[in-house]
């Protein structure tokens, strides 16, 4: 078994809190006990992370490259600039954290910056609504990743629909080299809106 | 931090007449948003003591009440994301009935919160309902911080629970509480009943200085409260996404007409209203921070949000309760015989759509800034509602779905 540092660093910490600091924490400041399992809750969410930041990222990135190829080259030249970089930082194999997720926040600055000046009311309607329907439908990749990752905080209202992390990656990744298929964007997936009568 | 150049952690004075010009609200609203922004560039937050804010209460009550008084068993309350809240007991001569002991809270905001609201309002607001409806009686406002660091509201405190004792659900400020089957019998009719009577309320008769009456008929109202939350999204925000502006663009372009206007509580869901957990009856309704006069569609769309409820167990799991208490196509229903309002499913679609949005901003943009220059007393717990926003984008992205 391959030794994990930062793994059980983070457990230590967490034991250490719950067994040591935690009793002797004021027990008329609900606040600090508050926050004291809120502190454990995070760090638990991160240890369980910590081995997925990097394919998180990655997958990321890869997401908003595949919505800036759906929207096409020659639209924006922000967008032509930024997925240019992102290719680039996907295709180094040594590219780390940073790099890929700098390339996805550009690449997402882009896509949102076309969509504000699409919004305008000069802007050519048609090309607007092609854009908007292609990033309401290649969202849903990220989004089924985001609630995979922050399951454990406990807010998601279909919890037991949700699967693993590592199982969300695996998907989106394989959702994301299949390429935008007309099957691809199309499920609602969990989480969907409770539907108002008509 | 930037998103293109912009650098929120420090906002000029220019940058913030640029956000009053581009996206003009309420006047109570843009003045707090400016306060904020003026602020962000000072220190962080630092935990006051429970002397220093009962020496607040102390100064208060020397400039404020008449006789001698004595402030005592002063004892923090969690539970809020936003505010601090201190609860204490008051002995003091009432001049109606005399010598008197009084069990009371006060309602603080942190350096800066999660929702730049107005205590103001939530004065005026408890004041206008008392009587109408349960609501805690207020006692005090210090609208500027004269005493306190932080603008802060006094109210009488108010027995009563938000969830059910052991429940595990609901531990963030009672979303997806699920009340039981029992409960859940007893509070829904009067949820309801409540609801519709903070719509049928008769602001007009009402001291409401701090609320400004958008015009029936138009889509004022719309537009102040779009206009709100893309000013939030522009000043407070770290991450760009394509989504939240295809969201922006559609409700530019659907602003819907507001047919009447109403009080809008702003925050009325399940964690915000107060019960005696044996009968069953609602105690207090809580939280008026987000209060208006607009669209009651707003309310609507907000209560039937997916974070707020949650979906049935066994046979049942199909079925969504709103806020924990009754399946959605039933509230609706309910609603219109309580209020005699109607609901109008193309304007419950644009504020489900603006309240999606509204809670993408302040849990993605907000909670990360306000926990990134450790503004707050709850940091952590604005750290965590990041957890929050891939459920609401995928609400968001099913309703803009259907619409474009």
């Amino acid at each position: 078994m391959t030794a994990n540092h930062i793994h059980n660093g983070l457990g230590a910490a967490i034991k250490a809190l719950l067994d040591v600091v935690a009793p002797s924490v004021d027990p008329d400041d609900p606040l600090a006990h508050e926050q004291l399992q809120l502190v454990v809750d995070y760090l638990e969410l991160v240890r369980s992370r910590t081995d997925l930041i990097w394919d998180r990222e990655r997958l990321t990135l890869r997401h908003y490259l595949a919505m800036a190829d759906a929207v096409g080259p020659s639209v924006s030249t922000w967008l032509d600039g930024a997925a240019s970089a992102g290719r680039r930082a996907l295709g180094d194999a040594d590219a780390g954290v940073r790099p890929l997720r700098d390339a996805a926040a550009e690449l997402a600055g882009a896509l949102s910056e076309l969509v504000r000046a699409l919004g305008e009311p000069d802007a050519d309607p048609a090309l607007c609504a092609r854009v908007e329907v292609v990033v309401v439908d290649a969202s849903q990749v990220l989004v089924d990743v985001e609630r995979a990752w922050y399951l454990p905080l406990g807010f998601d209202p279909a919890a037991a629909e949700v699967g693993s992390v590592e199982a969300a990656l695996q998907h989106a990744t394989a959702e994301l080299d299949r390429g935008p298929q007309p099957a691809l964007y199309q499920g609602e997936g969990p989480g969907t809106a409770p539907q108002a009568p008509r | 931090m930037t998103v293109a150049g912009v650098d929120r952690d420090r906002p000029t004075a220019a940058s913030i007449d640029e956000m009053r010009r581009r996206f003009p609200t309420e006047r109570e609203t843009d003045a707090l948003l400016v306060r904020k922004l003026q602020r962000r560039a000072g220190p962080p937050y630092r935990r006051i003591a429970k002397d220093e804010l009962s020496a607040c209460l102390r100064a208060m009550f020397a400039d404020t009440l008449p006789g001698t008084f004595a402030v005592s068993d002063e004892r923090w309350f969690t539970g809020g994301v936003s505010k601090i809240q201190l609860g204490f007991t008051l002995e003091w001569d009432d001049p109606k009935r005399g010598r008197s002991r009084d069990r009371l809270m006060v309602r603080m905001d942190p350096s800066e919160s999660l929702n730049a609201t107005s205590r103001v309002r939530e004065y005026e607001l408890l004041r206008a309902f008392d009587g109408v409806l349960p609501v805690p009686r207020v006692f005090g406002l210090d609208p500027a911080g004269r005493w306190f660091p932080e603008p802060a509201l006094l109210y009488a405190f108010v027995d009563g629970v938000t969830r059910p004792t052991g429940a595990t659900s609901g531990q963030v400020s009672g979303l997806g509480t699920n009340f039981g089957p029992a409960l859940r019998g007893r509070l829904a009719p009067q949820f309801l009943e409540h609801l519709a009577r903070v719509h049928t309320f008769d602001h007009a008769s009402a001291d409401l200085t701090a609320l400004d009456l958008p015009r029936a008929g138009t889509t004022e109202s719309a537009l102040w409260q779009l206009n709100r939350a893309r000013r939030v999204w522009e000043e407070d925000r770290a991450d760009d996404l394509p989504l939240m502006e295809v969201a922006a663009n559609w409700m530019q372009r659907n602003l819907p007409t507001t047919d009447v206007v109403s009080v809008v509580h702003g925050d009325f869901r399940s964690g915000n209203f107060l019960f005696d957990e044996a009968t069953g009856e609602i105690r207090a309704w809580l939280d008026w921070e987000r209060a208006h006069l607009g669209d009651r569609h707003r309310d609507l769309a907000w209560t039937t949000q997916a974070l707020f409820g949650h979906y049935g167990a066994g046979d049942d799991r199909g079925t969504y309760y709103v806020c924990g208490l009754l399946p959605v196509d039933t509230f609706y229903e309910r609603y219109e015989e309580a209020s005699r309002l109607v609901v109008d499913h193309d304007a419950l679609a644009f504020y489900r759509i603006l309240n999606c949005y509204q809670i993408v901003v302040s849990t993605l943009a907000t909670a990360y800034r306000v926990a990134r220059l450790g503004k707050s007393h709850q940091d952590i717990l604005l750290a965590r509602v990041r957890g929050e926003v891939p459920i609401v984008i995928g609400e968001l992205r099913a309703l803009l779905k259907e619409r474009l």
